[in-house]
């Protein structure tokens, strides 16, 4: 896709650098506390009291304090579960998907739509814990050497949610943290505060931006997209099997994954476009997230609205060309039953209102595209609501059919995770950088570089080219680390690296706020293992899961389930896949801390002088006295001789 | 630590000590020497020490204060023929008005835990009604009596008996003394009764049955010059008639007249239409019987005497005039009957006036019926006379001294509360403190039948004993030994009572023997009953023929009393099983409703629940509509026994009492006008829905079409190899035809499982406990529809969809074919319930069993598991059965297979049936009866379509309409 065929800049305007896109997102985070925001969090805090009061008034009394009944077992907790874990998806579909489509507008909003998913995710994944009946019984769903002897029941589409949706939350969280390591790092190095600099340098875990560092994180985070690909895709098709595993009509359907999965990017990217429309007018990042953002959010959802779209027209023909009297009984129900509010509820607000994002002024309007979200928010809880309440109330016989009403306190832990959810992302805006700013800094590189590289780097040093010598001068040889030249463009960076290793020197290390392919290639680093680790893990992690469901069913304690053989290999399928996914990225971090040595909070390059912009608009080149062939002097005069903004000889 | 050491500060034991109180102090001086009540001044540790072993030594003899009077021995060996944790059974006899039952009750450790029917006794034959089963509920009920009251304060036995007897001994006249009981149809009791009579002459007996037939009663004694008990014989009637008698419910003999009735359509394979016998039935309100009938027909009260009458014309009864020379239905009846002579039956309800009954006696006589199908035994009781009559002599001042044994009027006889004041002296046994109690001066906490020794008299004339499971849980006393000690025989027991009265009936000889037979038994052999009464010479017609004056007023709806199918006459009041059992018509628990008929509904704008008005002369009451398809136009039915005030803490309160407007003369046609309040009153159902939406779940096949050839069944088909490997792989079979819809199923299978209840508000959500429910479906129009009952209880479907999808095998196969539930391995994430299309899984959404009355503990079966909160229950097809059958099968040495034999096994639910609609069995035996049931023509499974190969099949119902009777002849 050619960059002319987004007209619309990804940064606005056209003269912000390095350093002013890292002012301005650290800045949201360090702006002083006002009374305005503390109310906020006040308000938002008290409303999550209700999740904490109904949480407390369930396990009390018992899940009967809920509208549940017989037929329908489920109600708004699995609702509201499946509710939160699509939007859940928005922030991995944005960050993963997008990243290998290559669709570099993300990068603006993929760090806030992850912290959103992990939130939304850490949100639904209370309501199937809270749903259980013997809550203190939970781990029973997980494979622990009991004294009973009995394991999970493979078969059951409930163990591959809790595998699914476990899998999904740790690979997202780790997702997240790692593309949070090179922006931590600048969180560190710009703080104000002792105990700031303090906690981001601990989760920082000593990122420099060395060249090294930047490779293998930039390995591991596009094998991370890559893993996190099939893993958005597999979680939504899972959950969709909670229903379509079923013989419920109305969720005995096929079309049910690739349908739930489009729903949840739908319903994903309005609750981001809810959250991000808000936080952009507040915190004046009209610059960042930019209109052309919001086009594209909006036309991500017409066509995910219309994949919904799609999916109810094929649910009502199939159940007619069925013929099943069961299934046009459910579909007719739907229509004209007790509870057709609900279906075209979810009709209106997720097939009709959507059309209007067809009209670019409606997209690129932050007003009219926060309303359209708002409709899609409440229309997809409405299609939830219709395919678990509204299936359940009258299945196959009518003398068991019933009625359901949430009661107060399913309203209440409800509302109470909306102000948790909003609480936790407030939070996230203040501690956290809400944009990659690594990636912004990229996004400006790759605007600029070509034409105008300067632009993109700071404004004009205040100092000469000085070299800091008085102390130093005075150190023992041992003593030092080495010879460290601060550049201010990576092209100056990429050359005076060639020159250093042209002249033989091995023991050199290159820093950038920004990860650099030419810098890659100057340094002539070999490529990286990682993915060779990823891959074995994943096999590891793949043959351990199925010999293991497949030894536990047959081997270890078989019992007859339905009249299903033992070795049930098809519904050891999605577990297998999971563990595929949750063990190659287990191993990927793993290698990715071990060969970067993290956490490594003390490293002598960080006595450089002025290094804490190696994290924002400077580039550093160090060589180590360890090298063979240096020689204070002559390296000294070699450094300076590549035009650097200072040379400095750093301690130990 | 000093050692000498002197309190700073006073301690005090109690608040009156502190303050000082004269009563503190007495108290103090009457317990302790003055030196312990001092404060242990200067006291070391040593002697503190000391002090505290004697205390507690002292603390010790303390508690055994109450040491037995007899010495106790330890059975260190077991007594002969007791096996620790196995159950006992014993027979006895459970009576309710007229009605004696036969029954087996298991006893678990010496708790009777579960109730059968008595398969020796001919009222039972091995079945019970629902209120047979609900019988140890009650005798555990914490609710009930627990001590003798004077004037709302506790008193005792002795003080009771002390003032009686005084006041006997001083009554001027006895004529002043009554005597106020229900029906008695215990032997022993009425020879007492009979003697006190004779010992005090003078005073009166008085029977009061406010569900009893006293209109056919007064019509029998008109006929018959004495009282006579009417009993049927269904087995032998090819043409049954009921004009609103409810056969299989409520009167006495009705488990027995179901089994026969059963028994006369039981058609299998290749069966005739004559082989099966026709029941038609004429009432304004559905019942179980209504329901089974090949044609039923909506009638008015007001219609049905003179329907009676024209069938006596049709049938050349002298006397009678034909009123509906042209009406179909009644031509083709009234044809039916005829070409079935001597094996043909017309029963009459009680509330229809004494002129139809006494019509009936005529038209079974006509049709050579009596002594075949119908039998009046003569009934041998002391001169007796009713409420009304104890009413006048009150309110002439005739009466000073009242004991009710067992009756509750204060609430079933509205009038009779301001009566009973007029009362000097009053006292009231009963087993609960009742509003009559309440009413009383005195009032004697009476003993359970499952607590006492006595007799009973059954439908057909058959005796049968009553034996004691238990002590007294909560001492009480017999009626039988209230009035021993009137008789002044105080220190008789109970058992010296029935004994003593049957040794001199029987014989000094002979009665060991005889008495160990009957115990064993549950049946007395001797003495015969007495046979029924001939009718050679019937008196002529005396009255002028009388006819209910049709209503003018176009409001004016007449009203319907029925007894209830939980509270009965309002005795299971408290009783939390029978209030949650699903009326079978209805499906309302936990209230009554005035029934309405859609059209009249309509008429007043009527919604289920609205509340209405219900004016009789005056007197008003208010009540939750009901719409009820099948209900008679413009009348009201209204069940009695609700609206207790005084019935417990979970009876009182609950529904209305109908009571208040029931006309004085049970046969007399009530008027009532109704009104809309515009308020709504909130019920409970357990089935919201009672269409079956074209689905084929309940298959009804008339007997003509029987043995035509249909469609082949669904063949099931499956890609895996069966993995069941048991030698015996358990079924059932329940026959469509059979059920009546009696619900007797539920509740036996509430008692022999724990089921637990969850009360109003749970069953409005959905929330029901029931292993087995009954569904009713009604079909065709809503005006006239027909009613169907469908007992649903666990498939156990071999290709169970609940257990595919529990995440922790919670729900999982056995080797033989059930479908098991793992209660303790249950985290209740519900997906099995969704899963199950015949939505049988039960879920325990709070702590429903009530683990805090220690007293409802002792009924529960000790070999079933009681749930918890948060855990999936469901029928299990009573594995526990199955397992000890396993059990005593291999180690039975004479046994070569080790399997279970046929028949063996009995679920609950297919032991207690009256009908034997629910036959439990061995698939994999082709001799089995099961097997033999599922090979018919008409088997048919749940939902076959769905391929979850169900192990419960159904025979579809079977019907026999009269040919000449087209469907559109029914109104």
């Amino acid at each position: 896709m050619s960059e002319a065929s987004f007209s619309a800049p990804l940064i606005e305007p056209l003269g912000q650098t390095y350093g002013s896109v890292t002012d301005q997102i650290v800045g949201v985070a360090q702006r002083p506390i006002n009374r305005r925001w503390l109310m906020l969090v006040g308000f938002l805090l008290s409303g999550s009291m209700l999740l904490f009061t109904s949480v407390a008034w369930l396990i009390w009394w018992g899940v009967g304090v809920w509208g549940v009944n017989i037929p329908v077992g489920w109600g708004f907790a699995i609702v509201n579960f499946v509710w939160w874990i699509g939007i859940g998806h928005a922030g991995t579909f944005i960050s993963a998907i997008l990243l290998l489509a290559k669709q570099n507008w993300r990068n603006s909003i993929n760090r806030f739509a992850e912290a959103m998913t992990l939130f939304a995710v850490a949100m639904a994944g209370l309501f199937p814990l809270l749903h259980l009946g013997r809550i203190q019984r939970f781990y029973y769903l997980f494979p622990y050497p009991a004294t009973t002897g009995a394991w999970p029941q493979w078969r059951s589409p409930l163990v591959w949610d809790v595998f699914a949706v476990s899998t999904y939350a740790t690979v997202s969280m780790f997702y997240w943290y790692v593309g949070l390591i090179p922006d931590l790092a600048t969180v560190r190095d710009s703080a104000k505060h002792h105990w700031s600099k303090l906690i981001a340098g601990t989760f920082a875990l000593g990122w420099r931006g060395e060249s090294r560092q930047w490779q293998r994180h930039q390995t591991l985070y596009v094998l991370f997209a890559g893993l996190a690909t099939p893993l958005v895709i597999s979680v939504h098709s899972i959950v969709s099997l909670d229903f379509a595993g079923g013989i419920v009509a109305g969720w005995h359907s096929t079309i049910f994954p690739p349908y739930f999965v489009a729903g949840a990017i739908f319903a994903g990217f309005a609750m981001v476009a809810t959250i991000l429309i808000p936080v952009r007018v507040i915190y004046k990042m009209k610059d960042i997230i930019t209109t052309r953002h919001l086009d594209n959010m909006g036309k991500i959802m017409l066509v995910t609205g219309m994949f919904v779209t799609y999916g109810y027209v094929t649910e009502v023909f199939f159940a007619f060309f069925s013929g099943d009297k069961n299934e046009i009984y459910v579909t007719v129900n739907r229509m004209v039953g007790p509870y057709w509010y609900i279906f075209w509820g979810a009709i209106l607000c997720n097939c009709t209102v959507p059309q209007l994002l067809w009209i670019r002024a409606i997209r690129i309007n932050p007003f009219t595209l926060f309303i359209v979200c708002q409709f899609i928010n409440v229309g997809m809880w409405f299609e939830r609501y219709m395919i678990v309440i509204v299936s359940l109330h009258r299945d196959f016989m009518p003398s068991s059919w019933g009625m359901y009403a949430g009661t107060m306190w399913d309203w209440m832990l409800y509302i109470g995770t909306i102000f948790t959810f909003v609480l936790l992302v407030l939070l996230f805006i203040r501690l956290l950088p809400i944009v990659s700013i690594f990636e912004i800094r990229e996004l400006l590189h790759h605007a600029h570089h070509g034409h105008d590289d300067a632009k993109a780097h700071t404004e004009p040093p205040k100092e000469n080219i000085a070299t800091n010598v008085p102390e130093v001068l005075l150190m023992r040889s041992e003593d030092i680390y080495g010879l460290v030249a601060e550049f201010e463009t990576s092209d100056q960076l990429e050359s005076a690296v060639r020159k250093v290793k042209s002249a033989g020197y091995q023991s050199i290390n290159a820093y950038a706020p920004l990860p650099l392919s030419g810098l890659t290639e100057a340094m002539e680093l070999p490529r990286s293992k990682l993915p060779h680790v990823m891959l074995v893990g994943g096999i590891i992690g793949g043959l351990t899961g199925f010999g293991f469901q497949t030894w536990c069913a047959t081997v270890s304690y078989p019992w007859n389930i339905a009249g299903k053989p033992n070795f049930s290999w098809p519904a050891f399928i999605p577990i297998t896949f999971e563990l595929t996914i949750l063990t190659a990225a287990l191993f990927g971090l793993t290698a990715l801390f071990v060969r970067n040595r993290f956490p490594q909070l003390y490293h002598p390059v960080s006595n450089t002088p002025n290094f804490e912009r190696a994290s924002r608009d400077r580039f550093f080149l160090a060589i180590e006295r360890v090298d063979a062939k240096y020689e204070r002097e002559q390296t000294r005069d070699l450094l300076q001789s590549l035009s650097p903004i200072a040379v400095s000889e750093v301690p130990k | 630590m000093p050692h000498e050491s002197k309190p700073s500060r006073p301690f005090w034991r109690s608040l009156d000590e502190l303050v000082g109180t004269p009563q503190f102090k007495d108290w103090a001086t009457a317990e302790f020497t003055p030196e312990a009540l001092e404060a242990p001044a200067g006291t070391s540790r040593r002697e503190m020490m000391k002090l505290a072993a004697a205390s507690f030594v002292l603390m010790t003899l303390a508690s055994c204060s109450r040491a037995p009077e007899q010495e106790i021995v330890p059975h260190v060996h077991a007594p002969k023929g007791r096996t620790p944790q196995k159950p006992q059974f014993f027979a006895t006899t459970l009576t309710r008005g007229r009605e004696a039952i036969g029954v087996i009750v298991t006893s678990q450790e010496g708790r009777p835990t579960k109730i059968e029917g008595n398969p020796k006794h001919p009222a039972s034959l091995g079945a019970t009604d629902t209120f047979a089963q609900a019988e140890v509920l009650a005798l555990c009920d914490p609710d009930r009596s627990q001590s003798v009251i004077r004037d709302k304060s506790i008193s005792t036995w002795d003080a009771f008996s002390n003032e009686i007897m005084h006041r006997l001994s001083t009554a001027g006249s006895f004529a002043s003394v009554r005597l106020l009981t229900g029906p008695v149809i215990s032997p022993s009791m009425l020879d007492q009764i009979d003697r006190l009579l004779k010992q005090f002459q003078g005073v009166q007996w008085h029977v009061h049955e406010p569900a009893g037939e006293t209109e056919a009663a007064a019509a029998h004694r008109t006929i018959f010059k004495q009282e006579v008990q009417p009993s049927y014989d269904l087995s032998s009637a090819k043409v049954i008639l009921s004009f609103d008698c409810d056969l299989f419910f409520g009167i006495p003999g009705s488990v027995r007249y179901a089994r026969d009735f059963a028994n006369g359509r039981r058609v299998r394979s290749g069966a005739k239409a004559e082989s099966m016998n026709r029941l038609y039935v004429a009432e304004p309100s559905p019942t179980i019987t209504g329901s089974k009938a090949d044609h039923r027909r909506i009638a008015k009260p007001s219609e049905l005497p003179q329907w009676i009458e024209s069938i006596a014309a049709k049938l050349g009864v002298a006397g009678a005039t034909d009123h509906d020379t042209s009406d179909a239905w009644l031509n083709a009846v009234a044809k039916d009957l005829q070409s079935n002579l001597s094996h043909s039956l017309v029963a009459a309800g009680a509330g229809l006036p004494a002129e139809s009954h006494d019509w009936v006696v005529r038209i079974n006589a006509a049709l050579g019926s009596t002594n075949r199908t119908i039998f009046y035994r003569p009934i041998s009781s002391p001169a007796h006379r009713d409420l009304s009559s104890l009413t006048a002599d009150v309110e002439a001042g005739k009466v000073q001294t009242l004991i009710a044994f067992e009756v509750n009027p204060v609430y079933d006889s509205p009038e009779f509360a301001a009566v009973l004041k007029k009362i000097e002296w009053k006292a009231h046994v009963g087993l609960y403190r009742d509003e009559t109690a309440a009413a009383c001066d005195w009032h004697v906490p009476m003993t359970h039948a499952l607590e006492s020794w006595g007799d009973a008299i059954a439908y057909d004339g058959t005796a049968s004993p009553i034996q004691p499971l238990i002590a007294p849980l909560y001492g009480g006393k017999s009626p039988r030994e209230v009035l021993a000690l009137l008789l002044g025989e105080p220190l008789k027991s109970d058992y010296d009572l029935v004994a003593g009265y049957w040794r001199g009936k029987i014989g000094a000889g002979a009665f060991d023997a005889w008495w160990q037979a009957s115990l064993r038994d549950g049946v007395m052999a001797k003495p015969a009953p007495e046979s029924s009464l001939g009718l050679a010479a019937l008196p002529a017609k005396s009255a002028p023929p009388t006819t209910h004056p049709v209503a003018a007023n176009l409001s004016a709806l007449q009203a319907v009393f029925r007894i209830s199918s939980s509270t009965y006459d309002g005795r299971y009041a408290n009783n939390a099983w029978l209030q949650e059992l699903p009326d079978p018509i209805t499906k309302l628990t936990w209230d009554n409703t005035a029934w309405l008929s859609p059209a009249t509904a309509d008429r007043f704008g009527l919604a289920n629940g609205d509340v209405i008005q219900i004016d009789s002369g005056g007197v008003k009451i208010e009540a939750p509509a009901y719409i009820v398809p099948g209900q008679a136009d413009s009348t009201v039915t209204l069940p009695l026994g609700y609206g207790r005030k005084l019935a417990g803490s979970l009876g009182s309160g609950v529904g209305f009492n109908a009571y208040l407007i029931r006309p004085r003369l049970s046969g007399a046609l009530a008027l009532v006008t109704i009104e809309k309040t515009g308020r709504t009153y909130p019920l409970s159902t357990t089935q919201e829905h009672s269409k079956m939406e074209g689905r084929d779940l309940f298959r009804t096949v008339a007997i003509a079409e029987f043995n035509e050839p249909r469609e082949k069944k669904v063949v099931s088909l499956s890609l895996y190899p069966d993995r069941l490997k048991a030698p015996q792989q358990w079924g059932l079979s329940i026959d469509l035809t059979a059920c009546i819809g009696c619900n007797a199923c539920a509740i036996a299978c509430q008692a022999e499982n724990n089921i637990p209840i969850v009360g109003k508000e749970e069953i409005a959500r959905g929330r029901e406990m029931s292993w087995i429910r009954i569904d009713r479906y009604f079909e065709g129009e809503a005006e006239d529809p027909e009613i169907h009952h469908q007992p649903v209880p666990c498939m156990q479907c071999e290709n169970a969809p609940c257990e595919t999808v529990c995440p922790v095998g919670a729900t999982q196969h056995s080797e033989d074919g059930l479908n098991d539930m793992v209660y303790n391995r249950c985290i209740g994430t519900r997906y099995c319930s969704n899963n199950c299309p015949y939505k049988v899984r039960r879920f325990n959404f709070f702590q429903y069993t009530d683990i805090e009355h220690e007293s409802l503990q002792i009924q529960r079966n000790p070999q079933v598991t009681v749930r918890s909160r948060g855990v999936m229950e469901k029928c299990t097809y009573c594995v526990q059965r199955i397992r000890n059958a396993q059990i005593e099968a291999e180690i039975d040495p004479t046994h070569p297979s080790q399997s279970v034999a046929d028949g063996v096994i009995q679920t609950a639910c297919q032991q207690v049936c009256p009908t034997q609609a629910i036959v439990f069995g061995d698939i994999w035996d082709p001799k089995s009866r099961v097997v033999g049931l599922k090979s018919q023509p008409h088997d048919y499974a749940l939902l076959e379509e769905l391929n979850t190969r169900p192990r419960t099949t159904y025979l579809a119902e079977v019907k026999n309409p009269n040919t000449s009777l087209a469907k559109g002849a029914r109104s």
